[in-house]
């Protein structure tokens, strides 16, 4: 688990999709499409251009489950950094 | 290279772009409203401001026509679909007898959708701009990403 990293995709998230929130309030472990915090296919897409920017990774597609939660997103952006 | 508008499947009443041209180095979309639009036919005499969402309209289409370009696709047509409009602000009315420049820049562009920002001009003065979400759909074919 990387704090920051975490704090990181949440502050890009709240700024990207301008959701009225703090980047505080969405909870690790909680779905980020659905249910949860309700992120839709468009937003996918914004939170997948953001994360390459902000970390300056690629994310290859087919890559559904690893955008369950910032939990798992955190655990995906740390791979993909190490393996870059 | 030219950009057709024929490239996009809207035919009149409901094509909102008169042309494409460049201005500055950049390709922008014209929309010149007269008093004989369709919709004003409805309107009080003298009411003659466009509504919002034909301003929109017109922006998407030009959107639709200067996104997804390349060598290939300028002489084809698309089928763009306008999916999402966000942090979109209307600033000022538009008259008969205006005239429109659309100018377009594309913010990221990933599994055929694209969000582009919009910018409306009237005189030099912006009417209208945001932010576009739309899709390529050239074909029918369903390139949805699933994430």
């Amino acid at each position: 688990m990387n704090q920051e990293t975490r704090t990181r995709i949440k502050n890009m998230i709240v700024e990207r999709l301008n959701l009225d929130m703090e980047p505080s309030d969405i909870v690790d472990d909680e779905p980020l499409f659905g249910e949860g915090l309700g992120l839709d296919s468009v937003d996918a897409l914004e939170v997948i251009v953001g994360l390459e920017l902000e970390f300056g990774i690629k994310i290859p597609s087919g890559q559904n489950k690893r955008f369950a939660s910032i939990a798992t997103l955190d655990e995906f952006v740390t791979e993909l950094m190490e393996t870059a | 290279m030219g950009i057709s508008l024929k490239n996009l499947p809207h035919r009149y009443p409901f094509l909102m772009v008169d042309k494409i041209v460049e201005e500055d180095g950049a390709m922008i979309g014209i929309k010149n409203v007269t008093v004989n639009e369709w919709w004003f036919a409805s309107k009080t005499e003298g009411d003659y401001a466009m509504p919002n969402i034909m301003i929109l309209e017109t922006m998407a289409q030009v959107a639709g026509l200067l996104t997804f370009v390349d060598e290939a696709e300028a002489t084809s047509e698309k089928a763009v679909l306008l999916v999402e409009v966000r942090k979109f602000e209307f600033k000022h009315k538009v008259f008969a007898g205006d005239t429109i420049k659309v100018s377009t820049s594309t913010l990221w562009c990933r599994e055929q959708t694209a969000s582009v920002h919009v910018r409306a001009l009237v005189e030099g003065n912006v009417v209208a701009e945001g932010q576009l979400i739309i899709k390529n759909n050239a074909g029918g074919k369903n390139n949805e990403s699933g994430n």
